[in-house]
């Protein structure tokens, strides 16, 4: 029976239920408890992941493969710690707790469904629920002006860009007559490139920038990041971006794989905008979410980058970037959240002396900031120099220059953050507590960005394995 | 010793020491020291031992150790060393065991992390002077850039958070664009035999087509001359030496800047037909960094940013050396490494000492100082002796050398290079009278001389090693030369382009 290479979805959705009926009756109060269950929901979840075989299911809608799974486990890594990052949240969530833990673990599933797509069919009905669920989650906190905004421009945006792909992909299936990706590269490997289908691919390319937050759907990003809910920014960030870069390996890569040559292009000049973009956008901020918002603008520019290469090292690096991505932006946004609790701003300049005030809090946002910015020795930066390799290897010098020119600037504005925690003495010297097992995760993330970048090989190694699969 | 990891060792024992430091208590300043002084105890004499037990007659790369890092990629922890990577280790050995020292007295507040930092940077030039690997090389190459941001921003002097910005990010700039270059490299060289490897033995082993050679040799001098600094790419270089404290000035001016010259020999021992191209250009800048340096170091009021230009000025001599191509040329430009190292090391941490009490270093400020503080004025000549090319000092034989070999190769440059020195002699002396010479002033009545054990260790360890070498260079000499002759050949078979 095929089914039961859903197991992990099916019990990502049964902790999600699991969640959500217990919050009609209990009364308000505080829900860490769904924050364990969700989070051991989806350690089984991804213990099952270990058990899987590699085929179709669902009449050949769905496949596990390997790179399902590996997405998988990211998926299951992001959960994991942005569940935890809702626990140190939940106090500043006035209603409704239990639903937030619940829509979150939907959202994951939905994410795990869209690493095991095979048609453009399947994609659409996945992709919309993830959609549905982040649209939710990003206008949470109803009673905030800003939230509510941030919400409607996340919505509207995400609208458009649906409307995008889906008028696309009926290019492309008036181009092939077919809907799998497998059918649909079988289609194109024979038929001469036409109008019609040059048109669906640039559709279907612009629809994809919304979730991955690149040009030119972008423009939600640094309003939502700022105005949400923080967890639901890093689940954002790491998880989302993720499912985003998933569903360009397989549409991109293998669907319309054939023609590579129609669209690689045209993402090289959106990979180089992009980053042009979101690294010159972030110099000037002063919130520390929303420079993380463009800076992932800028990295979605890296990411692109590896697209635009089009080859397994290019595969191979956009998987290691966004491991080691995670790890950077949940390591970052624990501190975040943490901090806020404490001080109650984001602003870049509160942050000034935070080395005195707690040193884990500073490391762990030095550690998780230099390695998105992808200084030596930590994770980010063997991502991004798998990336360069990528796009050298495959002679796309000026946006290699554009790349090692962004990645200077990328390097300034982390380093004012750098500065302001440990190069200014703090106005407020009380120091700021951090619970033990906060101490641990944060511990242990650290030592994960620093081992991907101290020790890659055997990731490496998988991801390379991955990519060359997929050709 | 055999099969003892010696490189492996000098090179991972600041790096135990920053992880052992981070379990320290603050508090406890004398143990902090203490791991910092044990671990480059450890690297110094581990070095001096390298030297002797190298062997000069063998040449080539020995102790080499490797072990598989990633295997999809080709990318190895692979170690080793020639003559100018022993000599280079052994430089770098003795500035930060001075430079410990230094920090001792200078460095007052957050010293746990002043002398993590500082490790940190040092483990990263040993892993640059010790790579055979490209993506280590790199690597190193950033490690020992990034702690200068911190060291300069928290524990330097005015318009240190202006400084220490720029000079990251200019010399992260250069690291990318010679990044760029070394991939351009690994792919090419791996298109040639069906194997991408980083390994720089198996590079430089093949032969590349000449125009591909001149093309991807650019980026690479371009990345690397940022560091040495060559001259248009050098204003990040006298800002951070003025901000940066007086340790960290040391290593900046005696090592770090030494790693861009020694990526640029290692790239035209990988691309000898580039480099033959290149190197008139090379020689030519190299007249800009001598003259336009001194100049500018002459005009200068603060002896930090003297000495800083000054550097660049040196540096310039080096180039020179490197651009000629043979033999004594070579030679005399990786020993004027050496010897510059020291000097500068020995500049740094005199004007560190004066500074340190008189909170300014205007030359203008001081006078008749050399009765209040004898023993700094007498180093602090034999310093700017040592600088001007005086004999029985280091620097004199390595400029001997390098201005021997320009003659042949390039006979105008060097004659106008020579004059360079009266320049460096100029500001030179001119600030010894200044500061040292002339009427005391009263300002400075409680002026206290390096008296202690501690404060006196680093100066008069690095002007031992300044006479050391220059009264028998064959110590040195003999070791940078096994490393030169191969190189030299490889160019010199290298049709010019």
């Amino acid at each position: 029976m095929n089914l039961f290479r859903l197991i992990p979805e099916f019990i990502m959705l049964g902790t999600a239920f699991l969640l959500l009926v217990p919050e009609l009756f209990l009364p308000k109060g505080s829900r860490k408890a769904f924050g364990v269950i969700g989070i051991l929901g989806t350690a089984s979840a991804a213990i099952s992941l270990l058990y899987m075989d590699y085929g179709l299911a669902l009449a050949g809608l769905f496949v596990q493969d390997q790179m399902s799974i590996y997405f998988k486990w990211l998926f299951a890594i992001a959960s994991v710690f942005v569940l935890y990052i809702v626990m140190l949240y939940e106090d500043s969530i006035k209603n409704w707790r239990g639903e937030f833990y619940s829509i979150i673990v939907f959202a994951i599933s939905g994410m795990m469904m869209l690493a095991s797509v095979t048609d453009f069919v399947g994609f659409y009905v996945s992709l919309e629920f993830v959609a549905i669920c982040l649209y939710v989650l990003a206008a949470y906190l109803s009673d905030s002006r800003v939230t509510s905004e941030a919400g409607l421009k996340y919505l509207i945006t995400g609208a458009l860009a649906s409307g995008f792909l889906l008028y696309g992909i009926s290019f492309i299936y008036g181009a092939t007559g077919v809907t799998g990706f497998a059918a649909v590269a079988a289609a194109l490997q024979t038929a001469e490139p036409t109008g019609f289908l040059i048109i669906g691919i640039v559709l279907v390319v612009m629809g994809l920038t919304f979730k991955i937050s690149s040009i030119p759907f972008h423009v939600w990003s640094p309003d939502v990041y700022q105005g949400a809910p923080t967890p639901v920014t890093a689940l954002l960030a790491a998880a989302s971006k993720a499912a985003g870069f998933v569903v360009i390996l397989r549409i991109l890569f293998v669907a319309l794989g054939p023609v590579k040559g129609e669209w690689v292009a045209f993402v090289a000049v959106i990979s180089g905008i992009t980053l042009l973009f979101g690294n010159l956008a972030a110099m000037p901020q002063k919130d520390l979410k929303r420079l993380i918002a463009y800076a992932g603008i800028g990295s979605a520019g890296y990411l692109l980058m590896a697209v635009a290469a089009a080859s397994e090292l290019g595969a191979g690096a956009i998987m290691f970037y966004l491991l080691a991505y995670i790890f950077g932006i949940v390591g970052s946004f624990i501190a975040i959240v943490v901090f806020h609790k404490a001080e109650g701003s984001d602003l870049i300049e509160s942050y000034s002396g935070l080395y005195k005030r707690s040193p884990l809090l500073a490391f762990s946002l030095f550690i998780g900031l230099l390695s998105i910015a992808g200084f030596p020795p930590l994770g980010g930066f063997i991502a991004k120099f798998y990336i360069f390799m990528a796009a050298v290897k495959e002679g796309l010098w000026v946006l290699a220059a554009i790349g090692a020119l962004m990645a200077i600037i990328g390097m300034y504005y982390f380093l004012l953050v750098i500065k302001s925690m440990y190069l200014r003495q703090p106005t407020n010297e009380t120091p700021i507590h951090v619970d033990m097992t906060t101490r641990g995760v944060l511990y242990f993330v650290n030592a994960a960005t620093i081992l991907l970048g101290v020790y890659p090989g055997p990731v490496t190694d998988w991801v390379m394995s991955i990519a060359h699969s997929l050709f | 010793m055999e099969g003892f990891p010696i490189l492996s060792v000098i090179m991972l024992s600041p790096l135990a020491a920053v992880i052992l430091l981070l379990f320290v208590d603050d508090a406890r300043v004398a143990l902090v020291r203490g791991i910092a002084i044990a671990s480059t105890s450890i690297s110094l004499a581990l070095s001096l031992y390298l030297l002797f037990i190298y062997d000069k007659v063998k040449g080539g790369f020995q102790f080499i150790e490797k072990i598989e890092w990633v295997q999809s990629l080709g990318i190895s922890y692979h170690l080793g060393v020639d003559g100018i990577s022993v000599a280079m280790v052994l430089l770098t050995s003795i500035v930060i065991f001075t430079g410990v020292f230094v920090s001792w007295v200078g460095i007052k507040h957050r010293i746990r992390e002043h002398y993590m930092f500082l490790l940190l940077l040092v483990a990263g030039v040993y892993g640059v002077f010790m790579s055979l690997d490209l993506l280590f090389f790199f690597l190193f190459y950033e490690l020992a850039v990034i702690p200068m941001y911190p060291l300069i921003g928290i524990w330097g002097s005015a318009n240190r958070e202006y400084a220490t910005m720029k000079l990251t990010l200019y010399l992260s700039l250069g690291a990318m664009i010679a990044l760029l270059g070394l991939l351009s490299l690994y792919f090419t060289a791996g298109a040639k035999t069906g194997v991408y490897t980083f390994d720089m033995l198996q590079i430089a082993s093949l032969s590349y087509e000449t125009g591909y050679q001149i093309k991807v040799f650019l980026p690479l001098l371009l990345g690397f001359g940022i560091l040495v600094p060559l001259a248009p790419f050098h204003s990040w270089s006298p800002t951070g030496h003025a901000a940066a404290p007086s340790a960290v000035s040391m290593l900046h001016a005696g090592v770090l800047m030494k790693l861009g010259a020694y990526g640029i020999l290692r790239t035209m021992w990988m691309l000898p037909d580039g480099a033959q191209y290149w190197m008139p250009w090379v020689a030519g800048l190299s007249l800009i960094n001598i003259f336009y340096g001194g100049m500018v170091a002459m005009s200068r009021r603060d002896m930090k940013f003297m000495i800083g230009y000054s550097s660049s000025s040196h540096m310039g001599y080096v180039l020179l050396g490197i651009a000629t191509v043979n033999y004594i040329g070579v030679n005399g430009a990786v020993l004027l490494m050496f010897a510059h190292g020291v000097m500068t090391a020995l500049a740094f941490s005199l004007i560190g000492f004066v500074y340190d009490q008189a909170h300014t270093r205007m030359i203008y400020d001081f006078s008749g100082l050399a009765k209040k503080v004898p023993f700094v004025a007498v180093a602090f000549a034999i310093m700017g002796f040592a600088s001007s090319g005086l004999p029985g000092l280091a620097n004199f034989v390595a400029e001997l050398m390098v201005f021997i070999g320009a003659f042949k190769e390039y006979p105008v440059h060097a004659i106008i290079a020579v004059f360079g020195i009266i320049i460096t002699a100029t500001y030179m002396l001119r600030c010894m009278r200044d500061v040292f010479f002339r009427e005391p002033m009263e300002k400075w009545d409680d002026l206290r001389d390096a008296s202690t054990f501690v404060e006196r260790l680093p100066f008069v360890l690095l002007i031992a090693v300044l006479l050391i070498v220059g009264f028998y260079p064959a110590v040195l000499v003999d070791v940078i030369n096994s490393g030169v002759v191969p190189l030299v050949n490889k160019l010199n078979a290298a049709q010019v382009g």
